[in-house]
Parts: C-alpha cells; structure tokens; sequence
C-alpha cells in the first residue's frame, strides 16, 4: 500500500538502491535471542587472543598451558551461551570414561556394549538437540497423510554450537580406541582440551583424537616464524571470508536466491557460480583460521581444503572439500558399511547411504538430504563410467572432467543453498529469462569463475607450497592486501561462519 | 608434492611450513596498514568526518535494561525516527525532573516497543510515543524491533553475565567512537570509495549520539533534492516527475499530492483497541503514556494529511486508546518549527523545540503531580463497532 513504508531519517539514501531482501544463514531474530558463537572476524576474538595467546606464551610447565587452554576453550563456548558448557562437558566426561574401559577391556561382547552406549550417549544427543523438531515435523506430516491430526509440542531446543564438529570428534576416540588403533589412556585434561580445543570446537575441521591426542602428550614449543606464518595463515583466512565471501559474492547470491522472480540468467549464473565460490572463501577461510591459531600455539591440525573446483571428477572432489569431514565418513561409515567390498550394487548403496547421511549432517532439513543424494548418484555414475571407459586419458577430457564436476558440484549447490524445493525452481527459473545483470552481477559472476580458473590451475599444488615459492617482498604485500582488504570490508553487515549451523 | 600431501594427512602432528623469513614480512605489513588507515582517518578528518556511534540492538538493549533501573524515575521516549531527530535529552532532563531514555528506533514501529514496556511490572515511568498513523495499521510488524527486543531478552535472561554479542557491541562502540571510517554505520570501504575518492561527497549530515539521540545537519545536504526526495517517498510515489526547474517540479509534485485519497486502514481500529491494552497495563502500575504527533512541514505535511485525514485518524485514535495525546497542530508553538526535509527538525531546533514541547504538556513539567489527563470525548459507537 502506498505511504505504508517504513519511514527512517537516514532511510532516504536507500532511494538510490534497488530494494532487495538480504536474507542471513542465520536468523537474526533467533540468534538474538539465542546469542551468538564468538567468531574468528569479531573485535571479541581479537581481544579473546589478544590475551590468551601472551598468557599461553609466558606459562612455565606444559601442565599449567594445558589447563589455561582448556579454561581459555571453555570460555571461548560459554561466551555463545553458559548453559551449554554443561553439554560439552558431560559429552567429554562419557566419552573419555567410556574409553578408559574400553581400553581396560579385554571381552569382546563388553567391548562391544562400550561402544554402543557411547554411539547412543553422542548420536542420541545430536539426535536430540538437532533432529528432534525435523523428526516431529515429518511424523506429523505422514499421519496427516493417513489422516490422523497430530499435534506435536512445540520444540524450542537450541541447537548447541558446534555440537555436530565436537561429536565426531569424540566419536572418533572411541571407535579408534574399540579399534585398538589407539591407547584409551589420555588423561582427562588431554581429552577435555582435545575435544574443546578453541581453534576447532565449533566449526571444525573435525580433527583426529590420533592426531591431536600425541600432539598434546607433549610440549609444543612453537618457534616466533611458526607463529608468525600461523598469524599469515588467519590473516589470508579472514580475507576469504569477509572480502570475498561476504562482500563480493554473498550479496549477489542473497538477492537472487531472496527474489529469484526480480532477475534474469545474468544474476542466476552469477548466483549459481556465486555460491560455490561464497561457501568455499567462507568454509576455506575458517578452517584455514583454525589451522593457523593452532599452529601459533604449536598444534598441527590437517588441511581441510585443497583447491576443491579443480577436481578431475566426484571422488576427487571429496578428497579435496571438507577433508575431515570426508574422511571421518569414510572411516567410520562407509567402510564399516562394506565399502566397497561386496559387489556393486552394495558398494553403490554404501555410497548412497554415506552421502545422504552426510548431507543430513549438515542440517535437518530435506534440502540437504537431497544435496547428499546427489552427491551420492554423482559418485556412482562416475564409477560407472570409469568401469565402462574404454578409451584413454587426454588433456580435452580431463578439462571436459573438470568442468563437469564443477558445474554439477554447482547444480547440488542449489539444493544446499535454496530452503524449499519451490525456491530452488524459482531460482533455477531465472536461467529461462533474458535480464541484463547489475555491475555487481556481472563481477561475481566474472570472479566465481576466475576462482575456478584459478584452483583448476593449482589444483596439483598446495596453500603453503604456493606460499613457499613466493620472496619476502611477495608476502610481505600479500599479508598487507589481507590486513587493508580485512579493515575495508569490516563493519556493516556481519555475517556468521555459514558453518556453524551445521 | 611434499608439503600437499603431508599437511593433507588427517592423521599428521606435524605440518609443513614453508621456509625462510615470515616474522618480518608481517611486521612490515602492519606498519603499512596502519600506515593506511591512518591515511583514510586522516582524510576524512580533512573532509569534515566526525566519529559517531552506530546504533545497534545491542546499544538500544543497554538503554532498555535502564528504564526497568530508573523505575517511576525514568521518562521514556519510543517510536522512530521523529523521536531520536527532534527531542533534545538534556533539555529533557532538566525540564521533567527525570531521566529521559531514548527507545526510539528509525524506521521502526513503536507498537511492539510498547507492548515490551507493557509487560514488564519494573516499568512505572512515562513514556512518550512517536504517533504515525501508518503505525497503527501494522500491529504486528516487527522488523527492527525484533532484533532490539532480543538483544534484550538476551540480556534479561543472561543475568547480567556478559555474552559474545554484547561484548562484540561495547568493542565496536568503542571503535565507532574513535574512527572516522566508521562513521554513519559505514564500512572503511564504502568511506573510501564515497568519501576519500568521490568527488560528489555525500555529505555527514547524520550523527548518533551515545545516547541514541541524533542530530541532523541539513546545512550539508543538497537542497532541495533532499526535500523532495523524502516528499515522494512519504507519498509513496515511485516515478519522479521530469520538470524544466524546481518551481515547475514543486507544482507538479504539488498537483499529485492534492489528488491522493485518504487511505483506508482496514484494521486501525482493532488495533488502536489492542494498543489501549498495553497502556492500561501500564497506567495500572502507576505509569503514563503520551502520545505525540511530531511536526511535518511542507508538501511532506500537505501528504501526511490528505491520506491520515486527523479525524478518521488521530482523533479517532485517542478516543480509542483514551491516553492523552499532542497534535503539534494545536499548538502555534510547535507548529511554527519548520523541518528542512518535509519530516525531521534539523538540530539547531531540537533544544527550542524540546522547550516548547514540555511548556505545551504540563504533565511532563517538573514537580507536576497533575494526574493522567484523559481525552475528553469517549469512543463513537462507530469505533466501537469497528473494534468488536
């Protein structure tokens, strides 16, 4: 209705702007009420660092620097929200005594039930706080289906930060431990800082108990290069993260996938590339925050991200994206599944079910379930293709591989990315119409594709081996274009991590 | 390669890290960015840039959890941009007695304001409301209320332990106090590229105050573009009429406003009826509630009036609400301040106006122990049809 607008002092600038909804991967309404994680590109962070790390320096005994870090963690959580440490807590308190006895134990069927009950405590828990109002919501709609009304209670469980990184951490503790591939012999401290581990607690990479348990057994001294380079590494992360994912690409992205109906294939293109290249600067970026934090405090923590749009087809592309996530499903899913071990047909179902799971891992809702599935057929029409290939291996094929993986990763971003079904029509509806795009459309089209380009022509290669080629002078501007670049694109519309409501 | 395939390892303890020098290139790149930024500082000071606080849920939160401190002491002022333009807290303060709490959010309704203040038994002070007739319609509409109102929630039910967000507001207020290229809610980067590099500067004509009061330099803006600019937007027009020159422009404008119909807002008066609920509750405790009409000028005025016709509007609203009520329109005093962009006094009139505005309603006047005055004239069966 005319005159009904929102009327501001300052609103008067926005008539130069085209009205377009800017929708948040977090509900602002919700995240107010429910407070907010502490993030890598907050003022909040920088002073949380600021005194922990010079704390962490000048504390005699490894002893004494284990328990601040893991105070320091705690803190770090409880700043999300206090009631909420008790969870992590109790899940590190079950876990580690779960694993004692398992390591104690010696009779299969007790070893056995050990393991089932620390499988129940954490699934159950994630179960609980993340599925449980998806789980009513489709109970109630297939009795509505078979005509019985159902009313279910309302759910108004929070949903505990990080809880899906720091339950398949601790589970892979003791699955290792029941493995015998590792001791159950950590003491409490060790394991508590291993699973609260401020670096990695709320959005990964899901880092190894194999990996970081030794690591902690021992002192890490880390010498003022590796910190500085760990420094670097944050810095380069913070610039994914709040130059390109949230200045370049995630304003395109959100207007068009927030009113599909007001563009054409230009803005569609630019939001279809847009958001493979958001969510890998934005995803990529943090984990290479956490690998340099850990490194300033002398821990090694494994690439999560490894020029993932260069791949030469889907089993490639996993290998590349979301390492620790993939690989944990490998370990602990799909191989234990059969992998693949039993033919065909079982080896393609044991796919089909690792993928969906891990699309359903990132969030209740359908949408990613079926972002798994497609996964999951992508997976098994490259395997058939590569038993039925008869014909060498060639330059025109390995790009035509190349590009097809990336456009179909791209096609399965849709389904991540949409809410409903009807928006991902809606947005894919606007490959069908004719509309010249804003400069803006055009630049984060331009710039997904360069980024393509770019981890096409890298893809062999590595982060820190790039980086080890480069003089004093080449990292000295590439850590000031990360400094200024993080300075501009501060303030304004803050996003959070897209990865933490997973 | 080594270093891609050891530091890939999910099982590594040790990383690869590349050799040579890394301390000193980073140094050497903090002294040259802080060179930078002191650079942009530098030359939005030289441009006139002042720092100025953004106003956040955050900072509306911490005013909010003083008006439950202040009690009956505290005067709070609610609606939206008019509010936060045109009242001055000082004077404020010194004229009333009591401590004026700026809960006006620009832009925003005031009606889920209320019914927060409403609900809350620790309420008893008065509170005086920014009226809009479009408000009325749009109970429900939340928009930037709802962040506001969970950021106090948030803080209500913290127990006072400080939290990420709002230790995340008390950093940023501090650095929106201190840098220039924060100024306005702006990022460093759109102050480059729209104040350092461009020519066409837009101007600061807008400051926020730590109190969330906000002042107004229509001095800077480009006149009459402004004007006009709030003028078609506040009548809703979305076209702008093509003109040889402003004199031609103002009538053309001037012509359209004069056909506009009063709009007819279906549920204004359920909804005036609901909001009478929430200022009950409050009188019931002891508390107040004033409505006011802030002043309008121009064609901003000659709009407002044709689509928000007074009597089916603000009059019918206070025979519902039965709270008392100001129309700058009743008083020459207040009627004779002139708003530079059609809506919102410029700041050099908010003290004078602010006077004016406690001289023209006795019950907010020091020492005033006048009881809550009431409209006079009881609900029209009309609206009391319209209500049920």
């Amino acid at each position: 209705m005319k005159g009904l607008v929102a009327r501001g002092a300052s609103g008067i600038i926005a008539l130069a702007v085209p009205a377009r909804g800017r929708p948040t991967f977090i509900d602002p309404a919700s995240s107010a009420l429910q407070g907010e994680p502490v993030l890598f590109n907050s003022l909040s962070f920088l002073v949380f660092f600021s005194i922990v790390f010079p704390v962490f320096v000048f504390l005699r005994g490894w002893g004494a620097k284990k328990t601040f870090l893991l105070a320091a963690s705690y803190v770090f959580y409880a700043a999300w929200n206090p009631a909420y440490v008790g969870i992590l807590a109790f899940s590190t308190v079950v876990d580690w005594w779960l694993a004692r006895q398992l390591g104690k134990e010696d009779r299969p069927d007790r070893r056995k039930a050990l393991l089932v009950v620390s499988l129940v405590v954490n699934l159950g828990m994630l179960g609980f706080f993340k599925y449980g109002a998806f789980a009513l919501a489709n109970v109630q709609g297939m009795l509505a289906a078979v005509g019985v009304l159902y009313a279910p209670p309302a759910w108004d469980i929070v949903l505990p930060v990080g809880i899906s990184f720091y339950t398949f951490a601790s589970l892979s503790y003791t699955i290792d431990v029941y493995r015998r591939e590792i001791r159950g012999d950590a003491s409490l401290r060790d394991y508590a800082l291993f699973v609260a581990f401020f670096p990695h607690l709320v959005a990964g990479p899901i880092v190894r108990a194999r990996a970081l348990l030794p690591q902690l057994a021992t002192p890490r001294r880390p010498s003022v290069e590796q910190v500085a380079y760990g420094l670097t590494l944050v810095l380069i992360g913070l610039f994914c993260k709040d130059v390109f994912a949230d200045r370049l690409f995630a304003p395109v992205v959100d207007a068009v996938y927030g009113t599909p109906r007001a563009f054409g294939v230009v803005g569609g293109l630019a939001a279809f590339f847009g958001f493979a290249a958001q969510i890998y600067f934005d995803f990529g970026g943090y984990s290479l925050c956490a690998i340099g934090l850990a490194m300033c405090f002398g821990f090694a923590f494994p690439d999560n991200f490894r020029f993932p749009y260069g791949a030469r087809g889907f089993s490639d592309f996993w290998r590349r994206w979301h390492i620790s996530l993939s690989t944990w499903l490998r370990d602990y899913l799909y191989i234990p599944l059969g992998g693949n071990r039993g033919g065909e047909w079982r080896t393609c179902r044991n796919l089909v079910i690792t993928m969906l799971l891990g699309g359903l891992w990132h969030g209740a809702s359908w949408m990613f379930v079926i972002w798994g599935g497609l996964h999951g057929l992508y997976l098994i029409g490259e395997r058939m293709l590569r038993r039925r290939w008869r014909g060498g291996s060639s330059t025109a094929l390995d790009a035509a591989g190349t590009v097809v993986t990336f456009v179909l990763v791209c096609v399965a971003w849709v389904a991540f990315r949409a809410p409903s079904l009807e928006s991902a029509g809606a947005f894919l509806a606007t490959f069908g119409r004719w509309r010249d795009g804003f400069a803006t459309e055009w630049f984060a089209l331009v710039a997904a594709l360069s980024m393509f380009a770019w981890q096409w022509r890298v893809r062999d290669s590595s982060l820190d081996a790039l980086l080890a080629g480069r003089g004093q002078v080449a990292r000295t501007a590439v850590a000031t274009a990360c400094l200024v670049g993080i300075f501009l694109a501060s303030g304004g519309d803050e996003r959070a991590f897209i990865y933490f409501q997973f | 390669m080594r270093s891609s395939i050891s530091n890939s390892d999910i099982h590594l303890t040790e990383r690869f890290i590349p050799g040579g020098r890394w301390l000193l290139p980073l140094v050497v790149a903090a002294a040259i960015a802080a060179l930078a930024v002191a650079g942009e500082e530098f030359l939005l000071a030289k441009r006139g840039f002042v720092p100025a606080i953004v106003d956040s849920p955050a900072i509306w939160a911490r005013e909010r959890a003083r008006v439950d401190r202040l009690g009956g002491d505290a005067l709070v002022l609610i609606g939206a941009s008019h509010m936060q333009l045109d009242i001055d807290l000082d004077a404020m303060r010194r004229l009333t007695g009591k401590e004026p709490v700026q809960l006006a959010i620009d832009g925003t309704s005031f009606v889920p304001i209320l019914a927060d203040l409403a609900d809350d038994e620790r309420v008893t002070g008065t509170i005086l409301v920014d009226y809009q007739d479009h408000v009325i319609e749009e109970r429900d509409r939340s928009d930037g209320a709802a962040a506001s109102l969970g950021a106090w929630d948030r803080i209500r039910q913290s127990g006072g332990i400080p939290d990420f967000a709002t230790t995340e507001a008390l950093l940023g207020d501090v650095l929106h106090r201190n840098m220039r290229s924060f100024a306005d809610g702006a990022s460093p980067w759109d102050s480059l590229a729209l104040r350092v590099f461009d020519e066409r500067i837009t101007p600061q004509y807008l400051v926020t105050l730590p109190d969330r009061t906000r002042l107004a330099d229509y001095r800077k803006v480009t006149m009459p573009q402004f004007y006009y600019a709030r003028v078609l937007r506040n009548a809703g027009f979305r076209d702008v009429p093509s003109a040889a020159n402003w004199s031609d422009f103002d009538a053309i404008v001037a012509s359209r406003i004069r056909s506009l119909p009063p709009l007819d807002l279906k549920h204004f008066a359920g909804n005036a009826a609901a909001i009478a609920t929430s200022v009950r509750k409050i009188e019931a405790r002891g508390g107040r509630v004033v409505f006011i009409m802030f002043p309008r000028s121009g064609l901003v005025r000659e709009a407002d009036e044709r689509m928000y016709p007074r009597a089916l509007y603000w009059d019918r609203f206070l025979r519902i609400v039965q709270a008392p009520g100001l129309n700058y329109t009743d008083v020459p005093a207040l009627a004779a301040f002139v708003c530079p962009d059609g809506a919102h006094l410029d700041m050099r009139e908010q003290r004078p106006f602010t006077e004016a505005l406690v001289h023209a309603l006795p019950i907010l006047r020091q020492n005033s122990g006048r009881p809550v005055g009431r409209v006079a004239s009881a609900p029209t069966e009309a609206d009391q049809e319209q209500v049920r």
